[in-house]
């Protein structure tokens, strides 16, 4: 479907469709490079195969003759079912003040940028028009099916543009710490405080004597889906092996993304990491480490969380590592950097005035 | 395993009445959760282990009746 509007200067052309082989000349500029390869067109093309979430994107492009340039792609994604198909999308859990469950069932949710790895893109423009003209069409489709916007997982730039775009009526609560590792090849300019924690772990590594290697998913131990999922377990997380290998079969389908798994031993202990090489980042997913107070395993678990992906990004030039979101402290006082990831509600009221009201910017 | 008894066994797994060859397993209140357990069921009858990414690609009665034929071929 294509809709052309204008306002002021500019017009707009809208494309909606169900998936990105209708959108066939978006360039791969489209794709919003914040939430690392999570915001790739091949994750996108991935979330499309997925039988428990229905979808749709609306593309925003300058409809001048001669204008060319994407100004805004924004995915939508509700549940197939009644349930919801991961529980952290599930605004009902999320710190959002006033909130009522009965709010954000999962049939009255619309939500916006993604659904899968809790992080989420969103090519937004900076210019306020155009990011409001993109959201109205997006609040359309919402309450044609009676359901309320959802802004999962965003980053603080895109919560900022989605503000100004509603007039400061999206609810927001902070859902998690995302840690980053950058400038990651350079040597000089750790802190000394920094340094003299890495030299205390690398004491604890080599009394442990740990090895590691790194290989391709494929080619894992047969123990690396169990050894997650049971590290997840014990971190309060539902998993399963099959679920471990659905995730990284579908990420190793992706293009251009590279799974490897960092695979650690310390005597008869066995930990492993897995990451992703996309660009020039490696994102570090999930750790499988076994249950045990013994110094071997936190050898293990220091070697994995830092100095093996440090020194494998060093060798292969990857200048950024994105550490996920668990053990804040640990990675803290090793050097990382924070970002909040933010969840928001638009209440079915702001959802109806967005897609068919007044200005979002006036207070009326 | 015939379309059938996969849609028979969806439904049992669901607590449901039916479930049409082409309807999606987890828009008549399946969960990734209920998808282990049918993987547990067509194992038990057939021998074939289907991974759960290929039943949320193809989530209907027709689509895990394909898997499992094709696999069962693969095995057999």
């Amino acid at each position: 479907m294509t809709r052309v509007e204008g306002r002021g200067a500019g017009l707009t052309r809208f494309r909606i469709d169900t998936g990105l082989s209708g959108l066939p000349d978006l360039e791969p500029a489209a794709f919003d490079p914040s939430a690392g390869a999570a915001g790739s067109r091949a994750r996108l093309l991935s979330v499309e195969t997925d039988g428990r979430w229905r979808r749709r994107y609306v593309a925003a492009e300058p409809a001048a003759s001669g204008a060319t340039g994407l100004a805004a792609l924004l995915p939508v994604y509700w549940p197939a079912g009644r349930s919801w198909p991961d529980p952290a999308y599930d605004p009902a859990g999320w710190p959002i003040p006033g909130l009522s469950p009965a709010e954000v069932t999962p049939d009255r949710c619309l939500l916006v940028g993604g659904v899968y790895d809790r992080r989420t893109a969103l090519h937004l423009p900076g210019d306020g028009t155009l990011a409001r003209d993109g959201l109205r069409e997006v609040a359309r489709i919402a309450v044609e099916s009676g359901r309320c916007l959802v802004f999962p997982f965003v980053y603080a730039r895109a919560r900022r543009i989605l503000d100004a775009a509603t007039g400061g009526r999206v609810r927001w609560g902070v859902l998690e710490h995302e840690a980053c590792f950058r400038d990651v090849l350079r040597t000089d300019g750790t802190r000394a405080r920094v340094r003299g924690v890495l030299r205390r772990d690398r004491r604890i590594i080599e009394r442990a004597a740990t090895t590691a290697s790194v290989v391709p998913w494929q080619d894992a131990s047969p123990r690396t889906a169990g050894l997650i999922a049971e590290h997840n377990l014990r971190m309060g997380q539902f998993d399963d092996p099959e679920f471990v290998r659905m995730r990284y079969t579908q990420w190793a389908d992706c293009a251009g993304v590279r799974v490897i798994v960092f695979d650690a031993r310390a005597g008869s202990r066995h930990g492993v990491l897995t990451a992703l090489v996309w660009r020039d980042s490696l994102e570090l997913h999930e750790i499988g480490l076994p249950p045990s107070g013994d110094p071997a395993r936190l050898a293990l678990y220091l070697d994995l969380i830092f100095h093996r992906p440090h020194a494998y990004a060093r060798e292969h030039g990857l200048n950024t590592i994105r550490a996920g979101t668990a053990a804040r402290t640990p990675k803290a006082s090793r050097g990382a950097a924070f970002e909040p990831l933010h969840g928001g509600v638009l209440d079915p009221e702001s959802t109806k005035w967005l897609a068919h009201g007044p200005d979002p910017r006036s207070t009326e | 395993m015939t379309q059938s008894e996969v849609a028979t066994l969806m439904a049992e797994i669901l607590e449901t009445d039916e479930i049409a060859a082409d309807e999606s397993f987890f828009e008549v209140g399946g969960s990734s959760f209920l998808v282990l357990t049918l993987i547990a069921r067509i194992r038990e009858r057939t021998g074939v282990t289907l991974r759960m990414i290929d039943i949320i690609r193809r989530p209907t009665p027709d689509g895990v009746h394909e898997l499992v034929t094709v696999a069962a071929d693969g095995v057999s």
